[in-house]
């Protein structure tokens, strides 16, 4: 079991200028399209171990990117990836 | 004075089953049964044979058959039933191809375009439909090399049985043949096949 932050933001824009300024930070995260769980809205969100969480909002805030929510997801990410799919 | 039979165009196992409907209604009169290739006249003779019935002859013109019977007395007791196993299997298709032919999605933003691409390709490893096959080709190739975002994701798919098909002339381009993370080096020849085998290509 791993426990993500789901960050996500109010524009497309501070989500790729959030992108943009934790690359540069050296941060382990990934941008990912916001999972349908947490908004149906179509956007981006920045994806960090919870325990980053709070680094990261530092550095979103330092740099000026509103963050819109933050979501925890726990998620077995050994079983998501043995999940059946079929192919189309 | 014979019964006509065309068989003309229609699949395995139709002309065997059209031509064993006539035999029954023609009830001992000669049928010509017209086929338009060898396959289906094979099956027909095979299926004559085994009722009993003999050919008389087989014409050939401009590609079709003209199969004529003689007479003939149906055994009744006899089971017509054609074989399905006569049929061959029908011809697999490999489903579905993704065409990846830049290393950003759509046009207008670069910046949008390459986080795009990276979230599109992140989120079809998550979902429950999978395609068969990705093809990478020019600045795609970027893609599934180690370092790239993309590439983790990648691994996955390619854990999980998609095939990755990776265009070498492309790696050789950008001299990144020795940096490929994910895939397997591929050529024109495979990825064109792959392209024209598959039931739908979807292009990126």
């Amino acid at each position: 079991m791993t426990v993500y932050a789901i960050i996500t933001f109010h524009t497309t824009h501070f989500s790729l200028k959030a992108k943009k300024v934790l690359e540069k930070s050296g941060m382990q995260f990934e941008t990912i399209p916001v999972p349908r769980k947490f908004s149906a809205d179509c956007g981006f969100c920045c994806k960090v171990l919870w325990e980053a969480k709070e680094e990261v909002e530092k550095i979103l805030d330092e740099h000026n990117v509103q963050i819109d929510s933050i979501y925890r997801w726990k998620i077995d990410e050994d079983r998501e990836k043995k999940k059946k799919f079929t192919f189309v | 004075m014979c019964m006509k039979v065309d068989v003309r165009g229609l699949p395995c196992p139709q002309p065997v089953i059209k031509t064993k409907e006539a035999l029954e209604n023609a009830k001992g009169e000669p049928l010509l049964v017209i086929a338009s290739n060898e396959e289906s006249t094979e099956n027909i003779k095979r299926f004559l044979n085994y009722s009993g019935v003999q050919i008389d002859k087989i014409e050939e013109e401009n590609g079709e058959f003209y199969i004529y019977t003689k007479e003939y007395s149906l055994t009744p007791d006899k089971d017509l039933e054609p074989q399905a196993s006569i049929c061959p299997p029908p011809q697999t298709r490999t489903g579905t191809t993704i065409f990846i032919n830049k290393d950003r999605l759509g046009h207008g933003s670069d910046e949008l375009g390459k986080t795009l691409i990276n979230a599109f390709i992140a989120t079809i490893k998550d979902l429950s439909v999978q395609p068969r096959t990705i093809c990478f080709m020019n600045t795609g190739v970027k893609l599934t090399i180690e370092g790239a975002e993309t590439q983790p994701y990648l691994r996955e798919l390619e854990e999980k049985g998609i095939e990755l098909l990776v265009c070498g002339t492309c790696l050789g381009y950008f001299n990144l043949k020795e940096k490929l993370g994910a895939g397997k080096i591929s050529n024109m020849y495979d990825i064109s096949e792959t392209m024209l085998k598959s039931s739908k290509v979807i292009t990126i």
